[in-house]
């Protein structure tokens, strides 16, 4: 018995010690996909300098004013829900041409800053990328819009009944 | 052949059950508080449903059948059940099941440390972590504390070692030059200075304290590499050297503790620092624990 939990003990510790290193997988990353586990981190291996904020306006009188700016502009209903770990994924992660759970997500979170403002007529929702440069060199100010959409009130309503 | 004896001695070893038990409520804890969380926010729809009923990105075909609601539900009642020790062995392989299943069906929304949290619950559900203050305790031996009868070592053991590969693999993957020395260790200003994952704004840190981030940024790599070397340390603990061992263990686990909760303070990665200060239990032996 002993021996037996020792040499179980210790294919385990081979496999997952070699996929820590990112050598081998083959049959058992199916095992491992099924079992969701594995022996995958990468914890800020190489850190983002393209940084990307969420940013969430909606038109007042003809003005756009911010809902919601992450670490600027907080709002009670929107900021815990976008600040999830998953929900981050579909702003945060999301491809520059988009994706269809971008498009989901902007007109959700439209909707929830639209309840918010009965005033507000429109909401746009955007992704905007920053640059981070090293501490010791000039701040680089440079912001380029990577995703954007806005939504009008009435299409939310017709989906809704805003 | 003695060297095949003593490590199958090493995993053959028994001990009280409190440090395994310890793991198995922060873990519990964790899993449950996040689940009433998502609940709370309302996310069960948005992030597992069916598009047309809210969800964002489509559900799974058996989720949408079952409904997101039930299915994050079981996943809810299995980490009470592995908190409270009550069919713990069952529960730990239901959450297991469901929360692997729930990552398949939404891979975006799984992390790392929902990996690393299955992995470890893979380890508790063939474990006797259920053998210490739990409801299985009580019912087989009328106390919550149980009845003080040994379990497997090994179970604590293999979670160290998880411990150790996942730090010692982290450490080993930061490739970027701004973790070290000759980069400028400037790696932590330039996580910190990412909205998406930081609770504040650290822009501040660019006018002067962007040099205590170097002084955090090597230690976090040397803590990272170095661990590895714990598993070494804890076998100190088995020989003549137990008292440096011990020592070591000590500080070891408190810049863990301390690099954790820095995370928490000023990061939002989620489940992350919490689910691995649940693991730092596994750290200590039960005789440190029940001194």
């Amino acid at each position: 018995m002993d021996n037996a939990r020792a040499l179980v003990i210790t294919v385990v510790l081979l496999v997952h010690g070699a996929l820590a290193v990112g050598i081998g997988g083959g049959p058992v990353r199916a095992v491992l996909r099924w079992t969701g586990t594995g022996q995958s981190w990468a914890m800020f291996a190489v850190p983002d300098r393209t940084p990307r904020t969420l940013e969430i306006h909606a038109e007042v009188d003809g003005d756009w004013v911010p809902v919601f700016v992450k670490n600027v502009v907080d709002h009670p209903v929107i900021g815990p829900r976008v600040r999830d770990r998953r929900i981050r994924a579909l702003y945060d992660s999301a491809p520059e041409s988009g994706s269809p759970g971008w498009w989901n997500f902007s007109r959700w979170v439209g909707r929830l800053a639209l309840q918010g403002d009965p005033r507000a007529t429109r909401v746009r929702v955007r992704v905007v990328e920053g640059v981070t440069t090293d501490p010791w060199l000039p701040a680089d100010p440079t912001a380029t819009v990577l995703l954007e959409r806005i939504h009008g009130r009435a299409a939310l309503l017709a989906e809704d009944g805003l | 052949m003695r060297v095949w004896r003593a490590w199958t001695a090493l995993w053959a070893e028994r001990e009280h059950p409190v440090s395994l038990g310890l793991v198995r409520i922060g873990l519990g804890l964790c899993v449950l508080v996040d689940a009433l969380v998502v609940r709370g926010l309302g996310l069960v729809h948005p992030l597992f449903g069916p598009e047309l009923e809210g969800g964002l990105v489509g559900a799974a075909p058996w989720v949408e059948s079952l409904g997101p609601g039930n299915v994050h539900g079981v996943l809810t009642l299995a980490a009470l059940g592995l908190t409270v020790g009550c069919f713990t062995r069952t529960s730990a392989l239901i959450l297991l099941g469901v929360w692997a299943q729930l990552g398949v069906a939404a891979p975006f929304a799984d992390r790392a440390v929902d990996l690393l949290a299955r992995d470890v619950l893979a380890v508790l559900a063939l474990s006797g972590a259920g053998a210490w203050a739990s409801v299985d305790a009580a019912w087989s031996t009328g106390s919550l504390w149980g009845d003080g009868r040994p379990v497997g070592a090994w179970a604590r053991r293999l979670i160290v070692a998880q411990l150790a590969l996942l730090y010692g693999g982290a450490g080993l993957t930061k490739v970027d030059a701004s973790w070290w020395p000759w980069g400028g260790a400037s790696a932590l200003f330039v996580v910190l200075q990412d909205p998406a994952v930081t609770r504040t704004s650290f822009a501040f840190l660019r006018d002067g304290g962007w040099r205590l981030t170097q002084v955090a940024t090597v230690v976090t790599v040397v803590w990272q590499l170095l661990w590895p070397l714990v598993v070494v340390w804890m076998a100190l603990g088995w020989t003549r050297f137990r008292r440096l061992g011990d020592r070591l263990h000590a500080v070891w686990l408190a810049v863990g503790l301390a690099f954790h909760l820095t995370l928490a303070a000023t990061m939002e990665l989620g489940l992350f620092p919490w689910c691995m200060m649940a693991l730092y239990p596994a750290l200590i032996a039960p005789r440190h624990l029940r001194r």
